[in-house]
């Protein structure tokens, strides 16, 4: 194993050597990308996308390092094999005595290396360069290399599916590939998992199905037959993958290529509830983005005074009343949670305000961060301490730059404001402090705040608590306050609206506000849409004056789209049947009804395939189950990995036999030898 | 010494899709010869050799290689077997020392002094790269590599293909060093039949992937015949005769070539009343090419046209 092992590793450093320097490139351009947003930010007003400014939680270099080392992993194994496939250079690599697994390894493990060096490398270099003080004017934390780390580790699953792809003998050169699509699906699941530990594990799986597939490809010579029941199985799933992935495409360009020139548009129609200044709510119903009615709650159809006609979008929306909301997250752990790769910033920072050419930034500890943006070094922090100055807290990550981008607005450049879970303070860069204005009481709790521009609300501060909804002056003083009704953990979104005083240019007492509490989307979708969307009206002096409870106008999405519904069809019905929606609608519906009629047909179809080549019973049971469970994608996984032998008339019973039996599987007639013809000449053949 | 055979096959079959490329091959090959693999290009010689070092499956049938299942060959079993593939192939960045270097590693009993004499015996650098080296060359590194480990049993895929006649007679008096100094068993395919009359015991002939012949290389020879007949005008018409190969027809001749000839076959062509009979030498390759060329009586058209020229 160390002799192949060596040789592989000289044979193939070129390869690592090559990759690693295109990777070296799109690192320094990550790099070079982080500082021109840096730049930007420092120069101009607008908006920058804020995980830009630490290229390690870049999406940018996170998609195009994805890329990367699934092409350089993939390159890697396929090259490896490839070059030795030639069936007599095959031949010298695997007549010696060593075991074909033992060679395996060996090559494995050189793989391994050379991707660890083309990969690996760069990015430590990268993530050194970034750790290291007065390269980047953000946060930086170990826990930052994760997703990177992620992207990283999904090479050797690639790079197991190019070593099988090299070795595979299959029937028709498409299906030799298809163990890419076990690599891809694997990819997309490590993308769409939640965190690391989760994504660590779909990686050492699919790595181990692919790596063990390989491995039974260097048994076998590529074949399907002789190899061990381990590889058998590795090779079946991650060719499953790949079929599913065909078939999926296949639909998808053979409808739009075939059928979408030829249907008519559908433009789905939806509605939603909007408040005027006036306190008035209407139901406003658009098809296709253009607004067909504005109706009131009674259904009378809101009519323009000056055309006597229904009104129009324009008009309306000068009426409209757009409050400043806020999404209270209390001690769930959301505050700082996101999606680890596809938004790993978030997880680690919200860039909060840039003043004076200095960077500040919330941590995911509730500290606040300067970094010079000139001389990219830290600056100092700001940790708050509580209304009595001695009371450890932490910052919530402010609502305001909550997106990917952060808005580099002159008026943004005035936030001064930041929140703990029981106070808020108001920021003194100049003196490094956080100076306390607020406090709630020991039972409640800041859920969210959010430090307004809106004309009216200009410099005032909306929190959320527990308990309550308050609109705050900067020094602290309470402007409005309102219960939190109903509660808070089903409905987390609560928007506060000013009315009346057409534009305002400063609040007053006798200003009427309205609040809307919206239910938390999962939440209500899991009920049925039956929460409702509370209303309040009220004023600073008397409080609430009403309130109204109305149903979620929720759409459905309008028609399925022709490829969803042909798709979802041919969903094995096994998952259907696994799938969580299933209930008595969805199991009468079409879809179900048409993926169990798929499943079935590709059920008796592969029963009547391996029936048809006499596969033994303990096979003809496996697959018929496997093809049931998984249907089309289990019907084509069977076409693809097994050897499909040619058959022959048997002399006996003149029934077609498969030619690889020893023996007629009709007759049990013994394959019969060639025909003399006279002029054979065979003597004993003993050395005198 | 075992009088085990050192490989047998039993209706060894192997397909390529719907084409058979070997058909019920039943072979026993005794230790200690050289045993010659012949047919044409395309009958099965290398896909069987394949077949037996355990490198494609057959499709059915069953072969032994030194007392072990073609199907499931041990590490130790190939390293009693020396197999030098049809075209030589080596991993060309690496130089003739490292190529020795290498695959010295992967077997305890390599005997350095057979490398080294068979490579100085082909003249070759230990710095050339195997890229830059000639085909005859890149053969006789192969050929080192393949010998150095003392095996048994050489498995030799048509070794002199390619190779100009210095270099092939090269590798031919290895053979019969090796053969002729030890118990060794050689099993060879080839095309040059000067080759294989000058070093092989048995010869066994494939014929559109049908063994047709097994035996040794003088009975093969001794049984395949050709008797020239002399007539006064056209010859007759030929009446049947067992184990007819060729029979050529020209003005006033009649050359009729076939297998298994004796007083019976003599006596059906006396019958023709030819005005002189007699029976012609055949050498190896004259045997081989009647044997596998074209079968059944030439016609007239084609005398007559060998007649114009």
């Amino acid at each position: 194993m160390k002799t192949i092992f060596q040789k592989d590793l000289r044979e193939n450093f070129k390869l690592a050597l090559i990759g690693a320097a295109i990777f070296i490139l799109l690192l320094m351009q990550a790099y070079q990308s982080s500082i021109n947003t840096l730049i930007n930010l420092l120069d101009h007003n607008g908006s920058v996308m804020a995980a830009n400014l630490q290229p390690l939680l870049s999406q940018t270099l996170l998609m195009e390092a994805a890329f990367f080392c699934a092409i350089f992993g993939a390159a890697l194994g396929w090259l490896q094999t490839r070059n030795e496939a030639h069936r007599d250079l095959w031949a010298y690599l695997v007549h010696r005595p060593v075991s074909r697994a033992d060679i395996f390894r060996g090559k494995a493990f050189a793989g391994l290396c050379l991707y660890a060096f083309g990969a690996g490398l760069p990015l430590l270099g990268l993530t050194l360069v970034v750790a290291t003080p007065g390269h980047i004017a953000a946060p930086f934390e170990w826990p930052m290399t994760q997703p990177l780390l992620a992207v990283f580790l999904t090479g050797p699953v690639f790079y197991f599916a190019g070593m099988l792809t090299g070795l595979r003998q299959a029937r028709w050169f498409g299906s030799k590939c298809f163990g890419f699509g076990g690599a891809v699906a694997a990819s997309l699941a490590i993308f769409a998992a939640n965190d690391m530990v989760v994504s660590l594990l779909i990686t050492l799986v699919a790595a181990g199905i692919l790596a063990l597939a390989a491995r039974g490809a260097y048994q076998s010579g590529g074949f399907y037959q002789g190899q061990p029941a381990a590889g058998k199985f590795a090779l079946t799933i991650a060719t499953l993958a790949g079929c599913g992935a065909v078939m999926f495409v296949a639909v998808g360009l053979t409808i739009t290529l075939g059928f979408q020139p030829f249907t008519p548009r559908q433009d789905y129609t939806y509605s939603y509830h909007q408040m005027t200044r006036g306190g008035k709510i209407y139901k406003v119903t658009q098809t296709g983005g253009d607004t067909q009615t504005i109706v009131d709650l009674d259904g009378k159809p809101l009519l323009d005074p000056k055309t006597g006609k229904m009104m129009e979008k324009q008009e309306f929306q000068k009426l409209s009343v757009w409050g400043d909301s806020v999404t209270s997250r209390f001690n769930d752990g959301g505050q700082f949670s996101a999606h680890y790769i596809l938004y790993p910033f978030k997880n680690f920072y919200r860039l909060w305000n840039v003043v004076d050419r200095k960077l500040w930034y919330v941590d995911c500890h509730g500290r606040l961060l300067g970094y010079d943006g000139v001389t990219r070094q830290f600056i100092g922090s700001i940790e708050p301490r509580g209304a009595d100055g001695a009371t450890a807290e932490t910052f919530l990550p402010p609502s305001s730059q909550n997106g990917d981008y952060f808005y580099s607005y002159s008026y943004y450049r005035e936030l001064q404001m930041l929140a703990s879970a029981q106070t808020v303070y108001r920021i003194d860069l100049k003196k490094l402090t956080a100076n306390p204005v607020f406090s709630c009481t020991n039972s409640d709790e800041i859920g969210a705040y959010q430090e307004s521009f809106r004309s009216e609300l200009t410099s005032k501060i909306l929190i959320s608590t527990r308990k309550s909804v308050r609109l705050l002056e900067r020094d602290g003083q309470t402007i409005l306050e309102a219960d939190y009704v109903p509660a808070f953990t089903k409905y987390p979104n609560v928007q506060l609206m000013v009315l009346r005083g057409s534009m305002p240019t400063h609040l007053n007492r006798t200003n009427e506000f309205a609040l809307c509490f919206t239910p938390d989307y999962r939440q209500n979708e899991k009920t049925g849409w039956k929460m409702t969307t509370h209303y309040a009206w009220f004023t600073a002096d008397k409080g609430i004056t009403r309130t109204l409870d109305l149903p979620v106008l929720h759409t459905d999405g309008g028609p399925t789209p022709l490829y969803d519904r042909v798709a979802s069809s041919l969903v094995p019905f096994g998952l259907v049947a696994m799938s969580e929606k299933l209930d008595a609608k969805h199991l009468l519906g079409l879809e179900s009804g048409l993926s169990l009629m798929w499943t079935l047909a590709a059920g008796i179809i592969g029963l009547l395939v391996v029936r048809r080549y006499h596969f033994s019973t303990r096979a003809t049971a496996g697959w018929t189950i496997f093809v049931l469970l998984l249907g089309i994608p289990g019907l084509l996984t069977l076409l693809c990995v097994q050897e499909w032998p040619a058959r022959e008339t048997c002399p006996g019973c003149k029934k077609l036999r498969a030619v690889d039996r020893e023996c007629c599987e009709h007759c049990a007639a013994e394959f019969s030898a060639p025909e003399t013809n006279g002029t054979e000449i065979f003597a004993p053949l003993v050395k005198a | 010494m075992s009088e085990l055979p050192v490989i047998q096959t039993r209706g060894l079959t192997k397909y390529f899709g719907r084409k058979c490329a070997v058909d019920g091959l039943n072979l026993e090959v005794p230790r200690g010869c050289v045993f010659a693999f012949l047919g044409r290009n395309g009958s099965g010689k290398t896909t069987t050799i394949r077949m037996l070092m355990g490198l494609v499956p057959p499709t059915h049938g069953s072969g032994t290689i030194l007392g072990h299942d073609i199907r499931a060959l041990t590490p130790e079993v190939r390293a009693r077997i020396g197999y030098l593939t049809e075209e030589h192939q080596l991993y060309g960045w690496m130089n003739v020392r490292e190529s020795g270097e290498f695959q010295s590693k992967f077997f305890p009993k390599w005997n350095a002094k057979i490398y080294h004499s068979v490579v100085g015996h082909f003249a070759l650098k230990p710095d050339a790269k195997v890229k830059d080296l000639s085909r005859g060359e890149r053969a006789g590194l192969c050929l080192a590599l393949t010998l150095a480990p003392e095996p048994e049993l050489l498995m030799l895929d048509d070794p002199g293909l390619g190779l100009d006649p210095v270099a092939r007679r090269a590798l031919i008096e290895s053979m019969i060093y090796l053969t002729r100094k030890s118990d060794r068993t050689i099993f060879f395919s080839s095309h040059h039949l000067s080759d294989v009359e000058r070093v092989a015991d048995y010869i066994a002939v494939f014929d559109r992937s049908v063994l047709r012949a097994a035996c040794p290389l003088g009975t093969f020879q001794e049984c395949v015949r050709q008797f020239r007949l002399r007539f006064a005008g056209t010859p007759p018409a030929l009446p049947k005769i067992n184990g007819l190969l060729q029979a050529i027809r020209t003005e006033g001749e009649l050359r009729v070539t076939c297998v298994h000839a004796n007083r019976e076959t003599e006596n059906t062509l006396r019958s023709l009343l030819p005005l002189e009979m007699e029976t012609l030498p055949l050498g190896l390759e004259d045997a081989f090419i009647n044997y596998l060329g074209e079968r059944g009586e030439k016609t007239f058209i084609l005398s007559e046209m060998e007649a114009k020229q």
